[in-house]
């Protein structure tokens, strides 16, 4: 009789527990149709509103276009949409490939150690040191710019800070207590590294991944903004956002403002996603 | 800082919040801050960059985009060493201002 007396007062904190879950589970699912949604955008919406329409060029925001048009009339909201689109999967590209270069680096700094572990870290060390925009534009140039070069340069210098973390990672649990008792009761080591690493690892390195984007997705629209990224007849955001440099001066602030606050809002929600896909898979927070 | 054991003696023994920030606060919040500020030295290129494209400022940002525009190897690579040169004097100013303003903190001095 007691025990079922007793059980309903533990249950108001288990009921919260999944209240938070959900709420978590809730802002990745809304992030990720957000951020899809623009990514798929020019499929859904096509070339519509593309076209040159002169009588209605420069037009401010208004209902039948919330972001306004430009000089040519063409509607700024589908052009701001194309163009991060087209940015977003540049920047998704170039970060998947950052990050397995530093996911793979980290796990070799961090297992085997040694001199391996010093050239990483040297390596490391060496990227922190460079202004970050300046070696963009250096390894940009070097491959050649162009889209390729984009995704190159993006590629090649965001990946220090995950291999840091990485390495941090494997270094830390690789030293702990039941790791170390895990060995000695004679695990092999794959085992040790599917039942131990991984857990830790893995979400270390989709948050890194999804934390990355932001990174990615803005120093590609800065390489497009001054010019050394994609090719200027693509509709990037950062070249939307170049072009409407020359004519913020005059007055059409909303050639800059929309497409800016859109990029800023994008960046925004992967920056959301990633903390909240980290709280849910870190084995640390998750059962809060 | 302020919620510290030391600060809480100070107050009870009737030092003035001034006299506490003075010889108990400032030394210890000024060493993460030169840390920042000396490694946020390379943010200064990269936003001269774009700053200088915004605004149509002639200097080393905009000398690093017409470089690269413009194809001109040596001054590119240049602008790279030189900003590495300035980034690394920036921190090891930080390493060498770290002893003396927390005389706890010894260079190389590892052998104890």
């Amino acid at each position: 009789m007691r025990l079922t007396v007793s059980a309903p007062q533990t249950l108001p904190p288990l009921k919260q527990q999944n209240n938070r879950r959900k709420k978590t589970l809730a802002a990745i699912v809304l992030g990720s149709i957000f951020l899809l949604g623009i990514i798929v955008s020019p499929w859904i919406l096509g070339d519509s509103g593309l076209s040159t329409v002169l009588t209605q060029r420069n037009q401010p925001p208004s209902w039948s276009h919330p972001f306004g048009t430009d000089w040519l009339g063409r509607d700024m909201l589908r052009r701001s949409l194309h163009g991060l689109s087209l940015s977003l999967r540049v920047g998704l590209l170039a970060a998947s490939v950052s990050a397995l270069i530093g996911t793979g680096l980290g796990l070799v700094a961090g297992t085997v150690g040694g001199w391996v572990d010093a050239v990483v870290i040297w390596i490391i060390d060496v990227f922190f040191s460079l202004p970050h925009l300046v070696l963009l534009i250096l390894v940009a140039f070097a491959v050649g710019g162009g889209t390729r070069g984009v995704i190159i340069a993006v590629a090649l210098t965001h990946w220090t800070s995950l291999a840091r973390v990485i390495r941090a990672e494997v270094l830390q649990v690789s030293s702990a207590d039941y790791v170390q008792l895990s060995r000695r009761l004679g695990k092999p080591p794959l085992w040790i590294a599917r039942h131990h690493m991984v857990p830790h690892v893995v979400p270390q390195l989709l948050v890194g991944l999804i934390l990355l984007f932001p990174h990615a997705i803005l120093h590609e629209a800065a390489l497009s903004f001054i010019g050394i990224g994609l090719s200027p007849h693509l509709p990037a955001i950062g070249i939307i956002l170049a072009e409407s440099m020359r004519h913020l001066s005059t007055g059409y602030w909303w050639l800059g403002v929309m497409p800016g606050g859109l990029l800023l809002l994008s960046v925004k929600a992967f920056d959301w996603l990633g903390e909240n896909m980290r709280s849910l898979l870190d084995p640390k927070t998750s059962q809060e | 800082m302020l919620h510290s054991d030391y600060v809480l003696f100070a107050r009870a023994q009737g030092e003035s919040l001034w006299n506490i920030v003075r010889y108990h606060g400032f030394r210890n919040i000024l060493l993460p801050a030169i840390t920042l500020q000396f490694a946020s030295l390379s943010e200064l290129f990269g936003g001269s960059v774009l700053v200088e494209q915004v605004f149509a400022y002639p200097g080393l940002g905009e000398a690093t985009v017409q470089a690269a525009l413009r194809s001109d190897i040596p001054l590119l690579v240049g602008i790279v060493f030189f900003s590495a040169l300035f980034v690394y004097t920036g921190n090891t100013l930080a390493d060498l201002a770290y002893p003396i303003i927390d005389p706890r903190i010894r260079l190389g001095d590892c052998s104890v």
